[in-house]
C-alpha cells in the first residue's frame, strides 16, 4: 500500500487549552514534525461530536486526530471524558464500516508536551501514509438547484402526490401531531404555498424539515393527497438549494449510510451473532437486519437499549420455527433515512447492492425486523425497479405464521403489554394485527391506549432530522398515554419508536417520571424471551 | 288492461309518486320493506328552510296514500322477482310474515304492555328500545303491530304467547307464512331512498368510542318530543343537557379515501336547522358548525344559514374537524384547523353529519330489476341532466335519495315526475 509519492492529509482537532498550547510549544520550540496536518481548534476535546470525523473523511481527509487534555485535567471538568466515549464509539463505527479505526487517533497531550505533540504527530502521520489514501470516493460539487425550473419540478411533485386536490379543509392539520405543538406549521399551508406557485418552501422555508412524515395526514386525507410523498419530492428539491434539516447526532447516521453507499468496503456487522443462533450463507429465507449493528455502536451508553438483542431474538425465532436464514455481512443501509432527507441518488446506489445480494443469496423470502426497510424494500425499491420475485414481510407476520403453524411453543407467563404501531409498520405499510396476534400467541394480553393502530401517535423523530421540543413533548404523549393503560411495557416492533421514546426515559423531562415510567421493549425480543 | 304502477319504497318521493298515480285514476301498488311507510322523513323532527314539523306535514300524506281508493300498500314486503317488460310487468312480491292480522289489529297497544321482550328500536336510531311486538312510531300507517321473530320469545324458544293472550281481537297468529305475491303492472317506480353511514369506522371521531358523539339521526330523534327522550338533548355519559354543541359537518361524505366522495347535499342545512333548534329549546346554547364549505343553495337557504348566525347564535368555522375525548368529563374535545394552525375546543356534545350512501339491498334490487348503478352506488338514470329518472330498463322509474343526493322537495319533485314518465310509458305500450 505504501506509496512513495502519497502524502496523507490530516485533520487535527486540538482543544484549546492543552493541545492546541502543546502544538505552540512545538512551535516556539522548533521541533520538526510533519506538515501533513491542518489543525482545528475547538474549546473543548468534548466538543469533537464523532460526526466530525466522518465529516472529514468524506471530504477527503485520510486521517483525523483528536486531541485533549490529560484526564482529570479537562478545564469543563469532564470534557474529555466524554470525549474518550464518543471517540470509542467512533472507532467501533469505523471498524463496522471497513474503515478500520486506525484512521482517527485519540491523544492527550498538555500543553507542556510539546514533544509529545510532534512525536504524535510523526507517528500518525507515517500510520496513515501505511494505510494508504481514504478509500472514499473524492465527494462530487453539490448538485446546485435552479431556481428557473423549480415551479415546473414543484408542479410536477403536486400532481405526482395528487396535492393538486386539496380543497383546504384542514384535517390533515386537526391530525398532525407536530401542528399540536407548533402552531406555524399545518400540512395544508405546504401544500397551499406550493400550489400557489410559491418556491419559498422548498428554497428557505424549513417546514419542509419540520413534517415527520408519520402519514396521519394521508390516512385521514378526503382527497388522499399523498402529503408524505409531497413533502420527500420537496425534500429532493430543498437540499440542491441547501435547505437542509438538522440531523440528530450532527448528521452522523446519515454519513455513516453515505458511506456505505458510496463504498464497496469490507464491513464487519456481524458483531451481535453469538455462536448459538444457526445462519446460513444461502436460503430460501433471507434475514435483512438494517442498521441495527451501528446504532448498537451508536448507542452503547443507552443503558436501556440493547440493540443487538433485537437481531438475536429474531435468528433465535426463526431457528425455532425450524428457519436457518441467511444473514450477510455485505448487506448495506436501505437507504430509508437518506431519501427521507433529500438524497434519492444514494438510495438507488444502496438498492443495487441489496437487491443483488439478495438474489445472489437464493432467498424467496425476504424478512425484515425494522419496518423502515421494508417500506423501503416493499414501496420505494419496487417502485423504482418493478415488482421482486421474492416475497417481503416483517417479522410480526412470521411470526404470526410460525405461531399458527403450532412451531412456536411459549412458557405459561401472562403479561399486559401495550403496543406501539410505528408509522411506517402502520399507516405505510398497514400491519397492524399480525404484531398483536404474534403477542397474544406468546401468552401476552395486549392493553390498546387511546389512540392506536392507524391513529397511532408519533415517536416524534423520523430519518434523524428534526429533534426539537416537539419531538420531545410527543414522545411524552406517547409514553403517558402508554403508562395509563397498566401495561408492563410498551412493545414497538420499530428500532426508532425504541430508540426515541428511551430516549425520553434516559433523559431528564419536566415531567413526573411517575407519568411516563414504562419500559419500551422490541417486539421480537418479547416473542424471543418467551419461547420456551 | 288494466294500469296499474308499482313503486317500490314508501319514503316521501314514493308516496308523492304513488298520490299522483292515483289521483290520475291508475292503480298503485305501494310496496316497502318496513312494518310502516313514512321512511326517513318520518323521523326527522323539524324540516329546513321552513322549520316546519316534519311528521306533521308529513303523516297526512301517508294517510291520504294508505286510504286512497286506488292504491294498495303492502307494507313490510320485498321485491323479489320481475318477468316482463313495460305494459306487462309480473312482479314477485315476497310479503313477510307479521304474525299480526292486518284486517283485525287496531293498533291499540294492549300487547306492547304484556310483550317481555327489549329489542332496540330501528325508528329511534337504537335510543330507546320497542318490543318484540311493535308499531314502529306512533304514526305508523298502516296502523298495525307487527312481531319481530327474532326476538319473540314464542318464536324463539316457545314460551310467553303473552301478546296473543292479551290481543282482544284474536290478530295474532304465530303460525302466518310469508307470502309470494303476483302483481301485474305497466310500470315500476324505485324510491328506495338512502342509508345512514357508519361513521365508528372512521376513528377520527370517535363514534361508539366517546359517549357524547352523536350521529345527526340520532339528534333528529333525541330533539323530537315524541322522540327517546321526549325532547331532551342528553348526553350519554351522564344524561345532562349540553350547553356547548359542535356539529361536524362531511363525516363520510365528500371522502374518495373511505369511498363517498360526493357530497350529500342536505348536511349543511340540515345541521344549520339542527344548531337553530338546540337555541329553540334552550336559551343558552351555543352551537358550532364546523363546515368543508358551505353548500346552502336553493330558494331561501342562505337566508336560512344568515338567520341562524344573527338570531340564533350559531358560530360557523370553515375546517374539517376530528375528535378527541376529556377522559375526566367525557367532555369531546374538536380539533380544527384555523388559517393552518391546529386549534382544539372542548364542547358537551359533538353531533356528525354522517355521508347518506346507497343501500345495499338498492343494489340487490337493482339487480333483479336489470338496472344500473353509478359509480357511487346510486341507481343511474339515463341521462343525469336532461332525464333524470329514466333508467335503462324501458317501464322502470327512479325518484328520491336511490338515484343521488337529493332533499325533501326535490324527492317530492322527482316522486311527481317519475309518476308522470310512468303513466307515459304505460301510454306507449299500449297499455
Amino acid at each position: 500500500m505504501t506509496d512513495a509519492k502519497f502524502e496523507p492529509s490530516i485533520v487535527a482537532f486540538c482543544c484549546n487549552w492543552c493541545s492546541y498550547a502543546g502544538a505552540d510549544l512545538a512551535g516556539v520550540s522548533r521541533m520538526q514534525y510533519p506538515p501533513n496536518a491542518r489543525i482545528i481548534r475547538v474549546m473543548c476535546s468534548g466538543r469533537v461530536e464523532p460526526y466530525f470525523i466522518f465529516k472529514a473523511l468524506e471530504l477527503g481527509a485520510d486521517g483525523v486526530l483528536v486531541a485533549g487534555c490529560h484526564i482529570g485535567d479537562c478545564h469543563y471538568i469532564s470534557g474529555n471524558e466524554e470525549a474518550e466515549k464518543r471517540m470509542a464509539m467512533t472507532a467501533e463505527v469505523l471498524d463496522k464500516l471497513g474503515l478500520g479505526r486506525d484512521r482517527m487517533r485519540l491523544e492527550w497531550i498538555s500543553a507542556s508536551e510539546g514533544q509529545k505533540f510532534a512525536s504524535t504527530m510523526k507517528n500518525f502521520t507515517e500510520q496513515i501514509r501505511k494505510l494508504g489514501p481514504n478509500p472514499l470516493p473524492k465527494a462530487s460539487p453539490k448538485k446546485k438547484g435552479n431556481p428557473g425550473n423549480l415551479k415546473e419540478k414543484m408542479n410536477q411533485i403536486i400532481e405526482d402526490t395528487g396535492a393538486f386536490d386539496c380543497v383546504e379543509c384542514g384535517k390533515c392539520t386537526t391530525v398532525c401531531p407536530v401542528a399540536k405543538y407548533n402552531p406555524d406549521f399545518a400540512p395544508r399551508t405546504v401544500v397551499l404555498k406550493a400550489s400557489e406557485g410559491l418556491v419559498e418552501n422548498v428554497q428557505t422555508n424549513k417546514d419542509v424539515w419540520t413534517c415527520v412524515t408519520c402519514e396521519q395526514c394521508n390516512s385521514m386525507c378526503p382527497y388522499k393527497v399523498d402529503y408524505s410523498g409531497f413533502i420527500r419530492g420537496m425534500r429532493n428539491e430543498a437540499v440542491e438549494f441547501d435547505n437542509v434539516p438538522v440531523c440528530s447526532q450532527g448528521g452522523l447516521m446519515q454519513s455513516v449510510m453515505r458511506i456505505q453507499a458510496i463504498t464497496n468496503l469490507k464491513q464487519n456487522r456481524l458483531g451481535w451473532l453469538t455462536p448459538d443462533l444457526k445462519i446460513a450463507e444461502k436460503g430460501d429465507v433471507f434475514y435483512f437486519t438494517g442498521c441495527v449493528s451501528y446504532y448498537d455502536s451508536i448507542f452503547k451508553d443507552r443503558k436501556n437499549l440493547n440493540m443487538s438483542g433485537i437481531p438475536q431474538a429474531v435468528v433465535k425465532i426463526m431457528n425455532k420455527g425450524g428457519i436457518t436464514p441467511v444473514v450477510s455481512n455485505d448487506e448495506v443501509c436501505c437507504g430509508h433515512d437518506l431519501n427521507w432527507t433529500g438524497d434519492e441518488a444514494s438510495l438507488q446506489k444502496l438498492m443495487k447492492k441489496n437487491v443483488e445480494l439478495i438474489k445472489s443469496s437464493g432467498a424467496r423470502k425476504v424478512v425484515f425486523s425494522c419496518p423502515e426497510c421494508l417500506r423501503t424494500f416493499r414501496m420505494d425499491y419496487q417502485d423504482l425497479m418493478g415488482d421482486f420475485d421474492f416475497e417481503m414481510m416483517h417479522i410480526s407476520e412470521l411470526a404470526e405464521s410460525l405461531i399458527q403453524e403450532g412451531k412456536l411453543k411459549f412458557k405459561k407467563a401472562p403479561r399486559k403489554m401495550t403496543f406501539q404501531d410505528s408509522c411506517r409498520l402502520g399507516r405505510h405499510l398497514g400491519i397492524y394485527d399480525p404484531p398483536r396476534n404474534a403477542l397474544k400467541g406468546a401468552d401476552v394480553q395486549i392493553v390498546e391506549m387511546d389512540n392506536t393502530r392507524d391513529k397511532a401517535l408519533c415517536c416524534g423523530v423520523s430519518a434523524w432530522a428534526t429533534c426539537d421540543e416537539v419531538s420531545r413533548k410527543l414522545q411524552v404523549d406517547r409514553l403517558k398515554e402508554a403508562k395509563k393503560t397498566g401495561a408492563e411495557c410498551l412493545v414497538t416492533g420499530c428500532y426508532k419508536c425504541m430508540i426515541h421514546l428511551n430516549c425520553v426515559l434516559e433523559n431528564k423531562t419536566q415531567v413526573p417520571k411517575e407519568l411516563i415510567d414504562i419500559q419500551v421493549k422490541d417486539l421480537s425480543v418479547v416473542i424471543a424471551d418467551a419461547l420456551e | 288492461m288494466e294500469k296499474s304502477v308499482m313503486v317500490i319504497g314508501g319514503g316521501v318521493a314514493g308516496i308523492q309518486a304513488s298520490l299522483d298515480l292515483a289521483d290520475k285514476g291508475i292503480i298503485v301498488h305501494l310496496v316497502e320493506k318496513s312494518p310502516s311507510i313514512g321512511g326517513r322523513m318520518a323521523q326527522l323532527d323539524k324540516t329546513f328552510p321552513t322549520n316546519d314539523c316534519s311528521i306533521c306535514i308529513l303523516a297526512p300524506k301517508m294517510a291520504d296514500c294508505f286510504s286512497h281508493p286506488n292504491t294498495n300498500v303492502i307494507t313490510y314486503a320485498e321485491v323479489v322477482g320481475v318477468e316482463g317488460k313495460v305494459g306487462s310487468f309480473k312482479v314477485k312480491v315476497q310479503k313477510k310474515a307479521r304474525y299480526v292480522d292486518e284486517t283485525m289489529c287496531t293498533g291499540c297497544g294492549e300487547c306492547l304492555e304484556k310483550c317481555p321482550s327489549k329489542v332496540p328500536s330501528e325508528f329511534e336510531m337504537g335510543l330507546a328500545n320497542r318490543k318484540a311486538i311493535y308499531m314502529p312510531f306512533m304514526q305508523a300507517v298502516p296502523r298495525v303491530m307487527t312481531i319481530d321473530k327474532e326476538h319473540c320469545l314464542h318464536m324463539t324458544k316457545d314460551k310467553c304467547g303473552n301478546c296473543k293472550k292479551a290481543c282482544k281481537r284474536e290478530a295474532i297468529d304465530y303460525e302466518m307464512k310469508d307470502q309470494i305475491l303476483e302483481i301485474e303492472v305497466g310500470s315500476i317506480i324505485v324510491a328506495t331512498g338512502y342509508d345512514v353511514w357508519d361513521p365508528s369506522s372512521s376513528t377520527e371521531y370517535g363514534y361508539g368510542r366517546y359517549p357524547n358523539v352523536f350521529t345527526a339521526m340520532e339528534y333528529e330523534r333525541m330533539i323530537n318530543a315524541a322522540g327517546p327522550t321526549h325532547g331532551h338533548i342528553e348526553r350519554r355519559s351522564d344524561k345532562k343537557r349540553p350547553v356547548k354543541m359542535a356539529f361536524i359537518q362531511c363525516v363520510g361524505s365528500r371522502n374518495p379515501q373511505i369511498g363517498h366522495p360526493y357530497c350529500c347535499a342536505v348536511c349543511c342545512m340540515h345541521s344549520t336547522k339542527e344548531a337553530m333548534l338546540a337555541r329553540e329549546h334552550h336559551d343558552d346554547m351555543e352551537s358550532t358548525v364546523f363546515y368543508k364549505d358551505m353548500r346552502a343553495c336553493a330558494k331561501g337557504f342562505y337566508e336560512y344559514v344568515e338567520r341562524a348566525k344573527r338570531d340564533y347564535g350559531v358560530r360557523y368555522i370553515n375546517s374539517d374537524a376530528t375528535v378527541q375525548e376529556n377522559s375526566e368529563t367525557h367532555n369531546p374535545m374538536v380539533v380544527f384547523d384555523v388559517g393552518g394552525r391546529q386549534q382544539s375546543e372542548e364542547f358537551d356534545m359533538v353531533v356528525l353529519a354522517t355521508a347518506l350512501v346507497p343501500r345495499k339491498e338498492t343494489l340487490e334490487l337493482a339487480k333483479v330489476l336489470g338496472l344500473k348503478a353509478d359509480e357511487f352506488g346510486f341507481l343511474e338514470s339515463t341521462d343525469r341532466i336532461l332525464n333524470l329518472g329514466r333508467t335503462s330498463v324501458p317501464g322502470v322509474f327512479l325518484a328520491g335519495y336511490a338515484q343521488g343526493p337529493a332533499d325533501i322537495p326535490e324527492s317530492v319533485a322527482q316522486g311527481s315526475s317519475a309518476a308522470a314518465k310512468a303513466v307515459e310509458a304505460m301510454v306507449q305500450a299500449g297499455a
